[in-house]
């Protein structure tokens, strides 16, 4: 089986970077300037109180011990507990994590929506006019950073129309119809920017298609031009499209920290910036592994998804 | 009525309308055999690729092409792509990339007949698994369930002629078919085409380079030079008796058997200045 | 339609280049002055208004326009002088080198540039460097991938094997035959990668890990501007934003058709 083989292969590499990642990132956090300890109970405190405090947290332990310690504990879905407030990591982070994975996990396949049919249509029709319009949109949308679209589309959508609700998140659990009205702009903001991100990269795909052979092919077989070029573009496309897609999960999962400052959502990017201004560094460090986790997930997964894309790759030479 | 009709066709590209085809004219009748010859960038792949209508968008048209009675020209994509593939198929020059590498070699010949008529899948399967034995593809079944990157160049272009070949055309063209394979599977193949558009009873436009190539499968032959039909008639009179100093040109340098041993083997410019022409 | 986009291009860089030269000798007002007016109007004599503690809103723009083009040339010139050499050695044959780099440059090319700004700012404190930085040290492999695949190609000619034959060191071959054909490629690259270091930049700025309070950038002049009551003062910085990425985005695709006249004709 070539490739259960490939798919293995790609685990085994997944595995030991995400070993070494958390490595890096443990050193890193440690090497961080400012001593908790000595942060928490401020400048004034005796030197007596902070070594106490540094013993009490185990900070004065080897680093090996408290690596393996601290990658032990994430084994089984602990991620230690803050030091300033006391409260587990992953009680934090757990409802943070919902928001900001509810506002990628829509935004993402919704920008999808957008960016192929328009990608589709300004590659079919680059020599019109109506393709070059819709590829200069799509020129201002890559240019256009989402907390400006943001604070925009507040400002036409909830303060002058009034259609959505501008203040304070509402969890789904409490409300869906509200936690959906106020979901609309942020979701809406992201998808518009991505989707004219991504629609270049269709643009470029499709393009690509039609100046292949097997195009041609289909079109001497009797496909018209559009349908033809859907039915054997789409999946060629797709090889490219779905790196840039990868690449744009990552991004997001640390970019809608954006998103959640303009709108006042608290997704885990928020967190991530609170914990660092306080130097809590237990949230900071899982956290960070939390997202460098995920974004090595995503790069496995599109590594698989590849196998299942681009059949050349499944004898396992790659 | 001819089969095939091409009055004054001329071709140009971009905007500044660089002519590539000049008052092409040319006409076949049902089952006769043309092959057209010139060099590289003399307008042949253009004049195929203008009969299939698969010129690119920025490509300029004027002239008539009349197929089965209809004016290919005025036709909508839509019109014209139900022709393309049943009536009027093509097969091409790179059978490397000439098919979808993301998809079955079986699946994609079973489109030619999705498109075209309404079957059963099984009647369809079937259906390609016999054309695919007719064009000497050993064990069809396996071959159809292959992605194109598993098989041979000379299979690739197999599979390309079946597909060509598919719905019974009333006429296919053949771009170089045999150029990018080896030279035994180059003979192969020619046969191959020769029995299977004698077997459909198809009329067949051959573009070669290859004077000699085209003469063995042609019953007539017409040549292009610099975007203008410089000559036409039958294979044995072209060959015997060339009336153009181009065509001179081909046919010596298409017969080396002919050049005395120790003597300089001709090249076309000894019989044709292309500065002349201009 | 070629000539549409690198005209725009220019332009709008060229807008964003000459606000910032001027303001180094000239602006209206001063910018970290605060005058009589808050929430100005847009009227004579401040043209764009003034913010909620009175400054003139054009002049900050001018001002910001410098933070802009600093970060962008540094965090440019950052991920260039590292990717780049790296690229050319990886392109260039060293095989082990080749395969740590390339996995190297995964994790990297996945990290988002804004994570490292967080980290680096916990660790440094935000600041125009580490913003600079954070945006290079995530923009490195498209500079290590760009110069890798385009060495691979220049090394595959038949120069560099005749140059090879004759005894040519390495090292003079990639100054003297790689660096100079991978040039033009490589400064179209910088073009776009510096319109993404702007937009990143006032993404960082809007969160507050670039440039201290101080000093004026577009991004924190956009997120302090309160847009109920002032909606103008929110959508300045952000067109200029716009125009400023828009602008050095088609410079780089402008300055590439005109330097592949082959991408106009075919397709």
């Amino acid at each position: 089986m070539p490739v259960l083989r490939a798919a293995l292969r790609r685990l085994t590499i997944f595995v030991g970077t995400v070993l070494v990642a958390s490595l890096v990132i443990f050193l890193i956090i440690q090497a961080l300037p400012g001593d908790v300890a000595q942060v928490t109970l401020g400048v004034g405190a005796s030197p007596d109180d902070v070594d106490a405090l540094r013993q009490k947290w185990g900070l004065d332990r080897p680093l090996i011990i408290r690596y393996f310690e601290w990658l032990g504990g994430m084994l089984h879905g602990d991620f230690g507990a803050s030091y300033l407030k006391g409260q587990p990591v992953v009680s934090q982070i757990t409802p943070r994590l919902a928001v900001t994975l509810w506002i990628v996990g829509l935004s993402i396949p919704l920008s999808l929506l957008v960016a192929i049919p328009m990608g589709l249509f300004s590659a079919m029709m680059r020599r019109r006019w109506s393709g070059a319009l819709i590829n200069a949109l799509s020129h201002v949308g890559l240019a256009m950073p989402v907390f400006f679209l943001g604070v925009l589309l507040t400002m036409v959508f909830a303060v002058h129309l009034g259609w959505f609700p501008a203040n304070r998140y509402v969890p789904i659990t409490k409300s869906v119809s509200q936690w959906a009205s106020r979901m609309v702009l942020p979701v809406m903001t992201l998808v518009l920017v991505q989707g004219c991100f991504l629609a270049r990269y269709v643009r470029a795909g499709f393009i690509d298609v039609l100046g292949e052979d097997y195009y041609r092919t289909a079109r001497a077989s009797g496909w018209t031009k559009w349908r033809g070029l859907v039915r054997h573009g789409m999946r060629n496309m797709a090889t490219s499209l779905v790196t840039v897609v990868g690449l744009q999960i990552s991004s997001l999962l640390v970019g809608a920290v954006l998103i959640e400052e303009v709108f006042v959502l608290p997704g885990l990017g928020s967190l991530l910036i609170d914990a660092v201004g306080s130097r809590d560094l237990v949230v900071v460090q899982g956290v960070v592994m939390l997202l460098v986790f995920a974004v090595l997930l995503i790069n496995f997964l599109v590594d698989l998804a590849y196998l299942w894309i681009d059949p050349r790759l499944r004898r396992g030479a790659a | 009525m001819s089969l095939l009709d091409v009055k004054d066709l001329s071709v140009s590209f971009g905007r500044h309308r660089t002519r590539v085809l000049d008052h092409a004219c040319l006409s076949l009748e049902p089952g006769q055999r043309l092959g057209f010859v010139g060099a590289s960038g003399s307008g042949k792949t253009v004049l195929a690729s203008a009969i299939m209508g698969l010129l690119p968008e920025n490509a300029h048209v004027e002239g008539s092409i009349v197929f089965q009675g209809q004016e290919l020209t005025a036709l909508t994509d839509r019109v014209f792509s139900a022709i393309r593939g049943r009536n009027l198929s093509m097969v091409f020059q790179e059978p490397m990339t000439a098919l979808d590498p993301t998809m079955k070699v079986g699946r994609q010949a079973a489109e030619l007949i999705g498109l075209h008529r309404e079957t059963s899948t099984m009647a369809t399967r079937q259906r390609v698994e016999q054309i695919f034995d007719r064009v000497g593809l050993d064990h069809a079944s396996r071959i159809a369930d292959a992605y194109p990157h598993e098989l041979s160049g000379g299979q690739r272009q197999r599979v390309v002629i079946a597909m060509a070949l598919m719905n019974n055309p009333a006429m296919v063209i053949c771009d170089e078919p045999t150029t990018a394979l080896d030279a035994t599977v180059q003979a192969k193949v020619l046969s191959l085409l020769d029995e299977e558009l004698a077997g459909v009873n198809a009329a067949c436009l051959f573009i070669s380079h290859d004077l000699g190539l085209v003469s063995r499968i042609c019953t007539d032959v017409a040549v292009i030079h610099a975007g203008k039909i410089v000559e036409r008639g039958s294979a044995a009179q072209v060959f015997m008796n060339p009336q153009h100093p181009y065509t001179a040109g081909l046919v010596a340098t298409a017969s080396i058997d002919a050049v005395e041993p120790g003597t300089r083997l001709p090249v076309i410019e000894d019989f044709f200045d292309p500065r002349q022409e201009q | 339609m070629k000539k549409l986009t690198l005209v725009i291009g220019l332009i709008g860089s060229g807008l964003v280049v000459l606000a910032a030269l001027v303001s180094l000798v000239w602006t209206p007002f001063d910018p970290s002055k605060v005058s009589g007016i808050r929430y100005g109007s847009l009227t004579w004599p401040h043209i764009l208004g003034t913010d909620a503690l009175g400054m003139d809103t054009a002049s900050r723009l001018m001002v910001g326009a410098q933070t802009t083009l600093l970060v962008g040339i540094l965090a440019v010139a950052i991920a260039a002088l590292i990717g780049v050499p790296l690229g050319v050695f990886v392109g260039m044959g060293h095989k082990t080198l080749g395969e740590i780099l390339a996995r190297g440059s995964d994790i990297l090319y996945a990290l988002p540039a804004l994570l490292l700004a967080i980290l680096l700012a916990s660790a440094l404190g935000s600041s125009v460097t580490t913003a600079s930085i954070a945006i290079g040290i995530a923009t490195i492999p498209v500079f290590q991938r760009m110069a890798r695949a385009s060495t691979l190609t220049v090394m595959s000619q038949d120069y560099i094997l005749a140059a090879q034959v004759s005894g040519t060191p390495t090292s003079v071959i990639a100054l003297r035959h790689v660096l100079p054909n991978i040039a033009p490629l490589l400064g179209v690259q910088a073009a776009a990668s510096f319109s993404m270091a702007i937009l990143a930049e006032a993404g960082l700025a809007y969160l507050g890990l670039s440039a201290p309070k101080t000093v004026p950038t577009w991004g924190r002049m956009l997120r302090d501007a309160n847009f109920l009551t002032q909606p103008m003062q929110a959508v300045i910085p952000g067109i200029a934003i716009v125009i400023a990425v828009m602008g050095f985005n088609l410079l780089g695709d402008g300055v590439r058709d005109y330097l592949d006249p082959r991408l106009q004709e075919v397709r």
